[in-house]
């Protein structure tokens, strides 16, 4: 009947914060490892510097990243990776949708720095779509909370699914999409990887990729 | 056809616009469901007006705080509000009676200090939002500072910026 | 206190559950009309203004439970938007001015002409709500304490007149304050950790959260009052 149990073999372990209580599962456990591994190589690399050649001029020009610029997208980096590790090991529906928030503003926070329009043109949309989704996010785990008065998804494994619990996660899915910046969304990420300063911008695949690791197993635990 | 579509998804400007669509659709499709509130939900209150008319009556003191009177008494394990919280933990109900003296003197004198509660420390929300989910209120301000050291570092570095060589 | 109906009751009262099926279609119907207006309207500005439409809609679907629950709930929702509110405009901002450099568009800077009106009390009033909102604040302490105080600076920094401070100075307050939440964050971890010692928790996270906030709607005001008067 525990569907945390039949996704995952058995629970590592948990730490009792009042009533969100994070717990640790193996699948979880390779997660936290590749993000810290992760984490820990983006903040030790230098910003790549990049040549841009044009057409009908004999000089290659070398883009440069500030220092003050390096540093803050890095913190930036850094908050992220922390973010997502309480992404994947957080316990409780609505303290995942405050973790997914704040992925998403410092995914916003890497690029909001880059004096360029069109990356701030994008930043600026995704922005737009992240407040558009915070109708979904907490909505839909609103829905949920009132159709089983929980929140906790140790309590939520054992409800089985039903169509109003169905409209809370498609909600949730939908949400989560937008604020971690998913599939539909892929261009508006497109326009902004265009941005100088290679190495912090893979954090924002990372994130996506764990946010919807993530955001799947527990669609499969709320239904 | 389809290349048109995936070539106007691919400019920024739309992506708020399609996901607003989506939303939109998902909700106009729920609304055919019968939305039911389940009775047997965590922090319950009690239904509007109850505790004022109480209060009105003059039967305990506590019932001054309405419509946020839980019981209980300060820092007293032996009389503790009452909270039912999802996995019980050792110091819930303490502060739910909790008030500062000024506090304490204005729940003495008028029935409406309850519509404050926000504004003082202690009370039923403190214990919810400091105590039993209080990794949601770390949460919560830390997207905030975010945001703020998102917004000065933009104002410092780029907005200032422009001012002073405005000003040259 | 015996467990009734008065104080906290065994079900949700009977008129939550009558009234939460209409305030959820009523939700619904604001949140389709503000992405019906977030879809046709082409000006950016105005969608920051439009997309607050939805949020309010999230924050019907959250409060119409009607437990003590969903009223710490809206709580994280609203500070989170808010953030998000902050964060956006301050991108569409600077979005502007990289775009009118490159393209040598000047600034448009408004020129208000006004008369300023002598009074006495214009010039007192504000420093003693300053000082008067501040103390009342540290009296508070914590989250609320910190808006108190922060508003009482804010005040100050709009209104009073004073001596313009660096660039350098606040960001040195930034990280006084960045210092500060520290504090807070360990202050609330000796909660968890070891509730004896609440004393020291309670004066660390109060201490250091009021000197958080404050300090940086301090920051964000006397940004603001450079902004307007360049």
């Amino acid at each position: 009947m525990n569907d945390i149990l039949d996704l995952n073999s058995y629970i590592i372990g948990h730490v009792l914060f009042g009533d969100i209580v994070p717990y640790l599962t193996p699948f979880s456990l390779a997660l936290v490892i590749t993000i810290v591994v992760f984490t820990i190589f983006l903040a030790l690399s230098k910003p790549e510097l990049r040549s841009v050649t044009r057409f009908g001029e004999d000089v290659v020009r070398t883009t440069t990243v500030g220092k003050k610029e390096a540093k803050f997208r890095r913190f930036m980096t850094i908050l992220c990776g922390v973010a997502l590790i309480g992404v994947v090991t957080t316990g409780d529906i609505f303290n995942f949708t405050l973790f997914v928030s704040l992925v998403g503003i410092t995914n916003v926070g890497i690029f909001a720095v880059v004096k360029d329009t069109h990356v701030l043109d994008a930043a600026f949309q995704y922005g737009l779509v992240m407040m558009i989704c915070s109708l979904p996010l907490f909505g839909g785990v609103a829905l949920i909370l009132a159709k089983t008065g929980t929140l906790s998804l140790g309590v939520l494994a054992g409800i089985p699914g039903n169509p109003v619990l169905n409209v809370g996660r498609m909600l949730l899915l939908v949400g989560a999409v937008g604020e971690g910046a998913l599939a539909p969304f892929f261009a508006t990420k497109v326009e902004m990887i265009r941005a100088k300063g290679a190495p912090y911008i893979n954090m924002m695949h990372l994130s996506s990729l764990m946010v919807f690791t993530r955001l799947i197993e527990i669609l499969f635990i709320v239904g | 056809m389809i290349g048109r579509i995936l070539n106007s998804l691919a400019e920024p400007k739309n992506v708020p616009k399609v996901f607003s669509v989506a939303i939109s659709i998902i909700l106009l499709f729920s609304l055919t469901m019968v939305f039911e509130l389940n009775p047997n939900q965590l922090y319950p209150k009690p239904a509007p007006q109850v505790q004022v008319e109480l209060a009105k009556q003059n039967i305990d003191i506590s019932y001054n705080l309405a419509p946020y009177n839980r019981g209980g008494l300060p820092l007293e394990p032996d009389n503790r509000g009452i909270v039912r919280s999802q996995y019980q933990t050792p110091y819930e109900g303490w502060i739910t009676a909790y008030l500062t003296p000024f506090s304490q003197f204005l729940r003495d004198i008028t029935y409406h200090f309850g519509t404050t509660i926000l504004g003082h420390p202690g009370g039923i929300l403190d214990e919810v939002l400091y105590y039993t989910r209080g990794y949601d209120t770390i949460l919560e301000s830390t997207i905030l500072f975010t945001a703020f050291t998102i917004a000065s570092w933009v104002i410092l570095n780029i907005t200032a910026k422009e001012r002073d060589k405005k000003e040259k | 206190m015996a467990l009734n109906d008065t104080v906290v009751p065994a079900l949700v009262p009977q008129i939550f559950i009558n009234f939460y099926p209409i305030a959820i279609v009523v939700a619904i119907v604001v949140a389709v009309i503000g992405f019906t207006g977030l879809v046709l309207e082409k000006n950016d500005f105005q969608k920051i203004l439009i997309v607050q439409i939805p949020i309010l809609a999230m924050y019907m679907i959250v409060s119409a439970v009607g437990t003590d629950l969903a009223e710490a709930l809206i709580l994280p929702g609203m500070v989170v938007s808010l953030a998000e509110l902050l964060a956006v405009s301050e991108i569409l901002i600077s979005r502007e001015i990289t775009r009118r450099e490159k393209e040598g568009e000047p600034l448009r800077v408004l020129n208000f002409e006004y008369e300023p009106i002598n009074m006495e009390v214009l010039k007192t009033a504000i420093p003693v709500t300053c000082i008067v909102s501040v103390i009342y604040g540290v009296i508070l302490t914590g989250f609320t304490g910190g808006a108190v105080a922060g508003a009482g600076i804010l005040i100050y920094l709009f209104a009073g007149r004073t001596k313009g401070f660096s660039n350098e100075f606040w960001e040195e307050m930034a990280g006084i304050s960045g210092v500060a939440w520290v504090f807070w964050l360990l202050g609330f971890l000796i909660y968890f950790i070891a509730p004896q010692y609440w004393l020291v928790a309670l004066f660390m996270s109060g201490g250091g959260i009021i000197i958080k906030v404050a300090l940086k709607l301090g920051l964000l005001g006397i940004l603001g009052r450079e902004e307007y008067n360049r």
